[in-house]
């Protein structure tokens, strides 16, 4: 077989070879989530502030 | 004929890159700039009266947790109306409201007939406007849970007689569910805790997401309220604030939880109503925005950039087209093929990954480095929209022609998930 046979089937590997390379993170991290995800939002950030401004304005 | 092709496909690159150079702009302030927006000081001296709007369909499984929420608002409760519109659900959503409302008097109940219900939440919230009686209107999906101070931060902006409305963070509860759920947390990380917050740093224009949100209320009558024509009202309220002269600003401290769709299918269909939506508010919108005279230069590139952003998966298909056959057609010892081959590829290189670039930086400034490693997945849902968008455009553009619309409302449905992560209690969950 002509070299250039090759180009198409050595093209299609490298591509495989380049989506495995790019999604590979992403697979490990699904199949073991080590994210904490969901950020954790904060209850209240603003009673504190007030309790703080009551303590000055005393 | 091949400088024909050519001259489009250099302005697709052109159009492709004022979006790549806005990602990256947005990132960059995300990043450095945060001079902009002051951590929240809380306000005594001003404090309005707030309705917040609920429209329920069919929400049984949601609705007892977010309304336990609302009565634990840090907001002085004599300033507070919860109206909860009851759209003709078939299920126990009824019952569950019909509790609380008997338990708290803040609570007020709305029912539509089964009749009336499921077309659309419009015309839900503006019936709620009518019963409203507080200075400002807010709106919260049935699904959504949010911190119990987020009232105070909303209201403080309006302090400003310039600012109509307010739009608050939004953060994915069921993350861990599903793939789905997991794209749709990073989608919001990047459109929320970057693009909005830039927006809003650099004075753009931050965009009023019909939800965790609110407007003056003289503003939202002045305006008529919601349209029930438009399929993205929170786009189109968007555009009728900013060129009725008011501004809208994101406060990225106010945050809520939401409940993620789960599937594909109900990606596919939310996208579509939003990606249709924002398509009809773009044809509504872009004129009056070039010709506004109450919208700064910068608001109006913004806005504009803002109003096309679902063409943009349908430019990307049609670049790929034309440039494959642009190569394919002409010699490579042309000019252009040189001058084309150099900007594909830097194009290729940067351009394509300004979004996820803007994604990864929001899970940074989270703290989350963990999570950036499904951002390569982001690719499956950018096709995915490709195909969605390319739909929405040809129906709309079919409904133009033929002059009406064949849309049917599909509401997002929920299903009560990240209730362990909040500790919700049974009788929150309508058991």
């Amino acid at each position: 077989m002509p070299p250039w046979r090759w180009i198409p089937v050595l093209l299609f590997l490298a591509l495989c070879g380049l989506a495995v390379l790019i999604l590979l993170p992403s697979i490990l991290e699904l199949s073991n989530p080590k994210d904490k995800g969901p950020r954790q939002i904060p209850e209240t950030t603003t009673e504190d502030d007030a309790e703080e401004d009551d303590k000055l304005e005393k | 004929m091949i400088w024909i092709l050519n001259l489009i496909l250099v302005l697709l690159i052109a159009v492709m890159s004022a979006y790549l150079i806005r990602h990256y702009i947005f990132t960059l302030t995300a990043l450095y700039y945060r001079g902009g927006q002051p951590s929240f000081i809380p306000s005594r001296s001003y404090q309005p009266t707030v309705s917040i709007l609920i429209p329920a369909h069919n929400e049984e499984k949601v609705i007892g947790r977010s309304l336990q929420r609302t009565i634990e608002l840090t907001y002085p409760r004599e300033k507070l109306e919860i109206i909860v519109i009851d759209d003709g659900s078939t299920d126990q959503t009824s019952e569950i409201v019909e509790s609380f409302a008997r338990e708290y008097e803040q609570i007020k109940v709305i029912h539509r007939t089964k009749g009336e219900g499921g077309r659309g939440k419009s015309i839900v919230l503006n019936e709620g406007l009518k019963h409203a009686t507080g200075e400002v209107i807010f709106c919260f999906d049935a699904d959504y849970y949010p911190q119990r101070d987020i009232i105070e931060k909303l209201t403080a902006y309006f302090v400003d007689p310039k600012v109509g409305a307010v739009q608050g963070r939004v953060t994915v509860l069921n993350e861990p569910s599903t793939l789905v759920t997991r794209l749709v947390a990073l989608e919001r990380i990047g459109g929320y805790r970057v693009d909005q917050l830039a927006r809003d740093d650099l004075r753009l224009i931050p965009q009023f997401g019909g939800t965790v949100g609110g407007f003056r209320r003289d503003l939202l009558e002045s305006l008529g309220g919601w349209d029930p024509k438009m399929l993205a009202e929170d786009t189109d309220l968007t555009f009728r604030a900013y060129l009725a002269g008011y501004k809208i600003r994101y406060i990225n401290e106010a945050e809520c939880y939401e409940e993620a769709v789960e599937t594909w299918q109900s990606y596919g269909h939310q996208r579509y109503r939003w990606a249709r939506g924002h398509m009809q508010a773009a044809f509504r919108h872009l004129w009056p925005l070039i010709r506004s005279q109450n919208l700064s230069l910068r608001e109006k590139i913004d806005g504009f950039l803002l109003l096309n952003v679902y063409f943009m998966p349908l430019f990307v298909v049609l670049a790929w087209i034309l440039g494959a056959t642009s190569f394919s057609i002409q010699s490579s010892e042309s000019t252009t093929f040189y001058l084309f081959l150099p900007s594909i590829f830097i194009y290729s290189a940067i351009g394509n990954f300004a979004p996820f670039f803007e994604v990864g930086i929001g899970a940074y400034l989270d703290g989350r480095e963990r999570i950036c490693r499904l951002i390569p997945l982001l690719l499956i849902a950018f096709l995915f929209n490709v195909v969605i968008c390319t739909k929405a455009f040809f129906d709309i553009c079919i409904s133009k022609i033929v002059g009406r619309s064949s849309y049917k409302w599909t509401k997002t449905s929920h299903r009560g998930s990240g209730n362990d992560f909040i500790n919700v209690s049974d009788k929150e969950k309508g058991k």
